[in-house]
């Protein structure tokens, strides 16, 4: 190991932590050339490919390297949080006509994709450059969404050309689609404030409807990631880097393989600004269809940001200032107040933390701190992080009928598979709130508010 | 044979067959369960993987790869497989929602934990898909 590992956890969570592979993942990503301060872990840790999921680790652009297995399959696979004028009490008699409609508009499952958007290749590469940018100027949403989301919604350094055909023909009918697994859209509504004057600048008073999105850049993405696994297994190898795990292959930042994965890497990431722009859209249009146009042109987003991407950034580490590689798998960026990365309206308050929880309890909101700067490259949790296997909840969910039980705790599910119901069931996960209160016990970020799901569709 | 093993958070599976065939075989049965479940899949396309790799356990990655990229980038399911001269071909047919049950989508074939080995009866693979 080059560096020590930190992980943020409970007591309990160290205990359940104990044997588990993603602990070893910790000290393997120590081990990359470059690495500067830590190989960090979120408490929603867990096993992963090559990073451990939960995993946040910084390096030297001159000595360091990039990682693919760092930023995973799903480039800016990230969450986008919307607010809407309707207080949960009158919306309630009508979600289940919501969900049916949500789950209608925005495709799910396996193969999803939609006709009514076609993407030629001038067109993809207008995407991969521009991101949510380009998807409003398509008209999918408004110019006043992209000031809430991280980077605008379009990240720098993107390059079309380092995106194969194979990745191009994997996503191109898949812009505005949710996919699967743990990805959903879910109609919440705030259910505990823990600061009023903050959360009603941001529109999050207590009883409102909310919708979260999470979802990244497809297939796409994916195919961005297995193309350059390739190329970075060989340039390990090229570049003398002794390899732990195959899934940690990387370059040298700056190498022609670091080059064409960061170009690659900044398009998909932009493709999935879009496709969480694109929901966003369709999202706004289900509830016109509901609730007519009043209550769509209401609806604002809050924040959007990717809980899978590696960015270039300027930390102060050991008394200067650095511009540092950092890779954030299943970690979200938190920004404290003043940060000059923040659009205006988030500079008082710090960059919003979006920690979606499983579908039977909770999501928070969280708002990022100082202490987050100086201990974790400002990083923070993304979710609850998984304590079973699918395997195991599919065992457990077998002889229940989850949709049902949730439905009777006031919560509607939509699914295109009820195997993704039973491998995603709230016990498959540990509880968000332990996972919240742990980084705010250690000063990276700070709760906001916390939000309940009433309806969730799942891919 | 094929089955799952524990993973937290992705899918491992064990894959065993006696000869190369016979593990495309199984890799080609476990995709398709893991897409559509039981749901019949019939082998009204055929396709073909050119076995490409230095060594016989890059070769077989990539095959299965090849699987995963085919049901997410045009949704076509696999049903069966054969072993030819340097190729497997691969027999199956596009997903159709009014027969198939989507079970869950597949993002990618990890290198994480991957093993290709020979035993006394044959070969033996460990796969984990990320989800």
């Amino acid at each position: 190991m080059r560096t020590e590992g930190l992980i943020f956890a409970s007591a309990e969570q160290v205990r359940e932590l104990e044997n588990d592979e993603a602990l070893r993942q910790v000290a393997n990503v120590a081990t990359l050339p470059g690495i500067v301060g830590p190989s960090i872990a979120m408490p929603d840790i867990h096993w992963g490919y090559g990073f451990p999921i939960g995993g946040v680790a910084a390096f030297d652009p001159e000595r360091g390297v990039i990682s693919p297995g760092g930023v995973g399959y799903d480039i800016n696979c990230g969450v986008r949080l919307l607010v809407t004028p309707l207080a949960i009490a009158d919306a309630t008699p009508r979600m289940p006509e919501l969900v049916d409609e949500l789950f209608r508009t925005v495709p799910s499952g396996i193969g999803s994709s939609r006709a009514d958007v076609e993407l030629d290749d001038a067109a993809l590469d207008g995407v991969l450059l521009g991101g949510a940018a380009r998807a409003v100027e398509m008209g999918f949403g408004r110019a006043e969404d992209l000031a809430a989301i991280e980077a605008g919604g379009e990240l720098a350094g993107a390059a079309p050309h380092q995106v194969s055909r194979r990745a191009r023909d994997r996503g191109r009918h898949q812009l505005g689609t949710l996919g699967s697994g743990n990805h959903f859209v879910e109609v919440g509504s705030v259910d505990t404030s823990y600061d009023d004057v903050s959360a009603r600048r941001l529109g999050l008073t207590e009883g409102t409807v909310t919708v979260l999105v999470h979802t990244g850049s497809r297939g796409l993405g994916h195919q961005v990631c297995d193309d350059h696994l390739d190329v970075m297994l060989a340039a390990a190898k090229r570049y003398g880097i002794a390899l732990l795990d195959p899934q940690l292959c990387c370059a040298p930042l700056g190498s022609p393989e670091a080059n064409a994965y960061w170009g690659a890497m900044n398009a998909a990431a932009n493709f999935a600004f879009a496709n969480r722009q694109l929901i966003t859209y369709f999202v706004r249009r289900a509830f016109a269809r509901l609730f007519g146009e009043t209550v769509a042109a209401e609806i604002h987003v809050v924040y959007d940001v990717a809980h899978n991407i590696a960015k270039l950034e300027e930390h102060e580490f050991e008394g200067r200032r650095r511009r540092l590689c950092v890779h954030r798998k299943g970690a979200t960026r938190a920004l404290p107040p003043a940060h000059p990365e923040l659009a205006p309206r988030f500079r008082e308050l710090g960059q919003p933390v979006l920690v979606p929880g499983d579908m039977g309890r909770h999501s928070f909101v969280l708002l990022g701190l100082d202490r987050a700067a100086s201990e974790t490259f400002s990083s923070c949790c993304h979710g609850a992080g998984r304590r079973l296997s699918r395997h195991a909840a599919k065992r457990l969910a077998r002889p229940r009928h989850l949709v049902r039980e949730l439905a009777a705790q006031g919560i509607l599910v939509r699914a295109a598979s009820r195997a993704t119901v039973d491998e995603e069931m709230p016990e498959a996960y540990k509880d968000v709130a332990g996972v919240v209160d742990v980084v705010e016990g250690a000063g990276l970020a700070r709760k906001l508010v916390r939000l309940r799901p009433a309806a969730v569709v799942k891919g | 044979m094929h089955r799952l093993l524990e993973h937290t958070a992705d899918l491992r599976a064990e894959l065993t067959g006696a000869d190369f065939g016979a593990l495309c075989g199984e890799a080609v049965a476990l995709l398709r369960e893991l897409l559509v479940g039981d749901c019949r899949v019939e082998p009204r396309e055929e396709r073909r993987v050119a076995l490409a790799g230095p060594d016989e356990a890059e070769r077989f990655f990539r095959f299965v790869r090849e699987l995963v990229y085919w049901a997410d980038a045009d949704g076509f399911l696999p049903a069966a497989c054969a072993k030819e001269d340097g190729a497997v071909s691969v027999r199956g047919e596009r997903f159709d929602a009014s027969r198939h049950a989507v079970d869950r989508q597949i993002k990618a074939l990890t290198r994480h934990h991957f093993v290709f080995e020979r035993t006394a009866g044959g070969l033996r693979a460990e796969l984990i898909f990320d989800l």
